[in-house]
């Protein structure tokens, strides 16, 4: 083996930039949701006129290789100022505005705030730290963000494809393993130095800490008859993450025998398990949350492409190569964005996009549907591939709450479409805004919904 | 060349971040010598490197064993019927919503009486209330000690445990006058 290919495909190997993006969004909306209830403590934690003024800075804090914004800036007035930029920036962060920018300023002033005061920090601070720093150095954390969004508009609006998806060296992704890896392995030790681990008592004593629970204690008491068990597990679990430092030779050896992913799967997916279970069970801060998102981050092209095919799997098999044709008008801004917007949203890869201003498309797509109805509405025609049975069509509001089935991220919204009410709701608002739409193209506009150029 | 050069500047920076972070996270206590030998070798070159970045961590939660004391806290002042409480934090009936201030206590409560950082905390208290400058405030810390079986309990077993609550009084200072 030539060990420099091998240095340089382990470091630089090019992996999906999607799970990093995902990591993201959600490290900035779990430091935004769990920043925002602290609003009230904000000077009494961090300003000079609170807890640790600058006379006191020598008792609270490390003295050497410490660095933080609030420093500098220990005027009340002046911390809340930087509180709001932190909130702000997380909230571009999140939605991926100015991404770069937003999330660097963002991570820095969290560390700010952490290294300003150390009193209130638990182990889901320390977690978004990790986190924050990854990203600042990750060379792409664009995916899921509406930079990339504005990108690919602008790209579909020239010829109608997308930019080829996001990629990155692996090198963060390995730095983000090692970090879990760090904390799982360092915290599993922990454990096994005490006692309570060991007899089966940690969990129920745990659950039974007015601090932590969230549930009356009848019921901590019924669930802490599995103490015995879980105490084994995540001992098991913790020490699990040492699989993931397998030596890749070792690795093609064991995957003649299990999937190639299926160790990481398999701690990903009780790590799931175990840190939702805490959430559920226990208020243990932003910890739970912290390292969920964390989880993102571990995602890979493969991952993401058989839950894609799980997904599409669990939605039926007479469903999985159905197509949906969308017909819209390419001449409405408002349609072409919307248009776009589902295609973007569009992970099962069902949706085909049809302009029905174009004579041939229209001829070939919907000759039975007349164009003033195609003019007063989006309407979709849904068809299995494989089958040789008609399409159906549905137009307006019920095209719209028959497309939020398709589009995984809309499935939330669908259920709410059908609530009493929210229908004729609909289709109402849906028949202002087609009806009022600007139809430009060719150098002039429509405003008459019943033209037909 | 440049690609190269970069490339090992990436690769050098990601094996001292590694060695970095996990060196900081190492416990002298757990008393296993390669792991001591990697601390003392690789944690005095890299530990500027973590605590300037804010990577410094520590992995103790829930462990050796978890945390078995459960506090509540009271802020009281002395008035003509003797003290009166002006806010509760942690506890059934305190406010579940400052989990910062929360933590913040159960770190202040294992310093000493004197430090400075807890007079403070109840000068600034006195401040925010508008409390006039001389009366007395303290802070009482209501606690009990989850027990430590030596097997897990049963449901019944949980059932009939009662928290044993003790108080007392984890500082005293007198507020400074109001303008200050």
């Amino acid at each position: 083996m030539n060990l420099l290919p091998a240095i340089d495909g382990f470091f630089f190997r090019r992996i999906s930039a999607s799970g990093f993006g995902l990591m993201r969004m959600a490290w900035a909306a779990t430091a935004l949701a769990y920043l925002l209830p602290q609003w009230r403590d904000i000077t009494l934690l961090y300003s000079d006129a609170g807890m640790i003024p600058h006379t006191l800075s020598a008792v609270a804090y490390r003295n050497e290789y410490r660095f933080s914004l609030l420093d500098t800036y220990t005027h009340p007035a002046a911390v809340y100022g930087l509180f709001l930029l932190l909130l702000t920036m997380l909230f571009c962060a999140m939605i991926g505005w100015r991404t770069r920018f937003s999330t660097v300023v963002a991570a820095l002033l969290l560390f700010s705030f952490h290294e300003a005061n150390l009193l209130p920090l638990g182990g889901g601070d320390t977690v978004l730290r990790n986190l924050g720093f990854l990203l600042m150095i990750a060379p792409q954390i664009r995916a899921f963000s509406l930079d990339r969004a504005r990108e690919q508009w602008r790209q579909w609006e020239t010829d109608r494809t997308f930019l080829r998806p996001l990629t990155m060296s692996i090198w963060p992704w390995r730095l983000l393993v090692w970090q879990f890896i760090v904390i799982y392995i360092a915290s599993g030790i922990d454990k096994a130095t005490g006692t309570m681990w060991w007899n089966g008592t940690a969990v129920a004593s745990a659950l039974h800490h007015g601090h932590f629970a969230r549930w009356p204690m009848p019921v901590m008491d019924i669930v802490s008859r599995a103490s015995g068990l879980v105490c084994a597990a995540v001992l098991v679990f913790e020490f699990g993450w040492l699989l993931m430092l397998m030596p890749n030779r070792f690795a093609m050896r064991v995957q003649e025998y299990i999937h190639p992913h299926a160790i990481r799967r398999a701690l990903l997916l009780s790590g799931v398990l175990f840190h939702s279970s805490i959430f559920a069970l226990m208020d243990v801060g932003s910890f739970s949350v912290a390292m969920l998102a964390g989880y993102l981050g571990l995602l890979l092209q493969e991952d993401f492409r058989d839950m894609q095919k799980w997904v599409k799997g669990i939605r039926g098999k007479r469903r999985a190569g159905w197509r949906i044709v969308v017909l819209y008008d390419a001449a409405c801004h408002l349609c072409r964005r919307s248009m776009f917007t589902l295609l973007l949203c569009d992970h099962l890869q069902r949706l085909q996009a049809v302009n029905f201003r174009d004579r041939a498309l229209r001829k070939q797509y919907a000759p039975d549907i007349a164009l003033q109805d195609l003019d007063r509405s989006m309407h979709i025609k849904i068809q299995a591939e494989s089958c040789q049975l008609s399409a159906v069509s549905f137009h307006g509001f019920d095209a719209f709450r028959k497309l939020a089935w398709h589009i995984p991220i809309l499935w939330p919204l669908a259920p709410l479409l059908y609530i009493p009410g929210i229908p004729p709701l609909g289709r109402t608002m849906y028949a202002h805004i087609a009806k009022n739409r600007n139809r430009c193209a060719d150098g002039y506009c429509v405003h008459d919904s019943t033209a037909n150029r | 060349m440049p690609r190269f050069l970069a490339r090992t500047a990436i690769v050098l920076f990601c094996l001292w971040h590694m060695s970095a972070i996990a060196a900081f996270a190492i416990d002298r206590s757990w008393n296993f010598a390669p792991f001591s030998a990697f601390k003392d070798l690789v944690d005095p070159v890299t530990r500027g490197y973590v605590l300037i970045t804010s990577q410094w961590q520590q992995w103790n939660l829930f462990s050796p064993d978890p945390l078995r004391r459960i506090s509540q806290y009271r802020v009281e002042i002395s008035g003509g019927s003797g003290w009166q409480t002006i806010a509760k934090i942690g506890g059934p009936d305190g406010d579940k919503r400052r989990a910062g201030m929360m933590k913040a206590l159960r770190r202040i409560e294992d310093r000493r009486a004197d430090d400075p950082l807890n007079q403070r905390f109840l000068h600034v208290l006195c401040r925010r209330e508008r409390i006039v400058g001389g009366i007395s405030i303290r802070l009482v810390r209501r606690f009990a000690v989850l027990p430590k079986p030596q097997h897990p309990l049963s449901v019944e077993e949980w059932r009939s445990y009662a928290p044993s609550w003790s108080e007392d009084t984890l500082f005293t200072a007198s507020c400074p006058p109001l303008a200050l």
